[in-house]
């Protein structure tokens, strides 16, 4: 399903600030799940250079335009395995739709976009991160046929 | 950790740490079910209502500071209700409750929740309810470790 007026496609220079503000509620969200995303006390400006980076080109990076408006992104980065047979993955770190937009299938919008990106790069394997906490997330790669893969423990020292 | 944290009833001069706490957890229900879209000017609205809540007399707002900085880390509202054909006829309910995320997990939600059933008894009320978006699995699975049980139901339709 794909919402009428949506375009997917690269960030571009004049999207900063808005990109920036989607990274940024990104994380405040991810930040209710676990205390170890406690989000910085400069993470906006943080937010800012991320936004400049992606734009730059760093790793994949997909937003949804709706009339001008960023309405939802998405960002990965690729991890090398250089013994496995898929020694190539992209890593999606980033994920977020604006809560008003969704359940337009806007979120699938950027998957499937980012999907047709990695893969004809010749990157056979797409992986998803995030708190083990958040529900939502889960439910949402769950119903799109990714499976549990890897854990990931954390200790303070 | 926990030892710096004090919970205490919310004074004059507390306004704006409690309604910043307030937006923080209306944009998270936003976030968890979007039929809970915020209004345009929440941090104005969110500051008139906890100013209100302060004053009511129906109504009290608990906070969790950290003595350390004066920083308030976490906010509990309850409204006093009656409820005219039950007993016992007065219930306190939970209406807001938020912890900053980087006070998570250093016991303070459970201090919030001790100091209402504390002070509610007080009040004279025989029950301490809790309502919340049925979305927010967060808050489902803080209180039913605290001893909370189902009360009521509220369905809606779309008519607009």
């Amino acid at each position: 399903m794909y919402e009428a007026g949506i375009v997917y496609r690269k960030p571009l220079e004049g999207d900063r600030e808005q990109l920036a503000n989607l990274i940024l509620r990104f994380y405040r969200f991810n930040e209710e799940f676990d205390p170890a995303w406690a989000l910085a006390g400069d993470a906006d400006n943080r937010a800012l250079s991320l936004a400049d980076r992606y734009i730059a080109g760093e790793g994949y990076t997909i937003v949804a335009d709706h009339e001008g408006e960023l309405t939802g992104f998405i960002h990965a980065y690729v991890q090398e395995y250089p013994l496995l047979e898929n020694s190539k993955q992209a890593v999606i770190v980033e994920l977020y739709v604006k809560p008003q937009y969704r359940g337009r299938g806007i979120a699938t919008g950027l998957l499937e976009k980012l999907m047709e990106a990695v893969s004809s790069d010749g990157i056979s394997v797409v992986t998803a991160m995030f708190p083990t906490a958040n529900f939502v997330a889960e439910r949402f790669y769950s119903k799109r046929k990714f499976r549990r893969y890897l854990q990931i423990y954390l200790r303070e020292v | 950790m926990a030892a710096r944290i004090i919970v205490r009833e919310a004074h004059e001069g507390d306004e704006a740490q409690v309604a910043r706490l307030i937006a923080r957890l209306k944009a998270l229900n936003e976030e968890l079910d979007p039929h809970y879209k915020v209004v345009e000017n929440l941090e104005e609205v969110s500051l008139e209502y906890a100013r209100n809540a302060i004053r009511a007399s129906d109504m009290r707002v608990i906070v969790a500071e950290d003595t350390a900085t004066g920083e308030i880390v976490g906010v509990l509202v309850y409204r006093l209700v009656d409820r005219v054909f039950y007993k016992p006829k007065l219930k306190a309910q939970i209406v807001d409750f938020y912890v900053v995320p980087r006070y998570r997990g250093r016991r303070i939600g459970t201090l919030l929740i001790e100091k209402a059933e504390e002070m509610a008894r007080r009040d004279g009320a025989g029950m301490l309810t809790v309502i919340y978006p049925s979305m927010n699995a967060i808050a489902e699975r803080f209180y039913s470790s605290k001893g909370f049980i189902d009360l009521a139901v509220e369905k809606y339709k779309k008519i607009l």
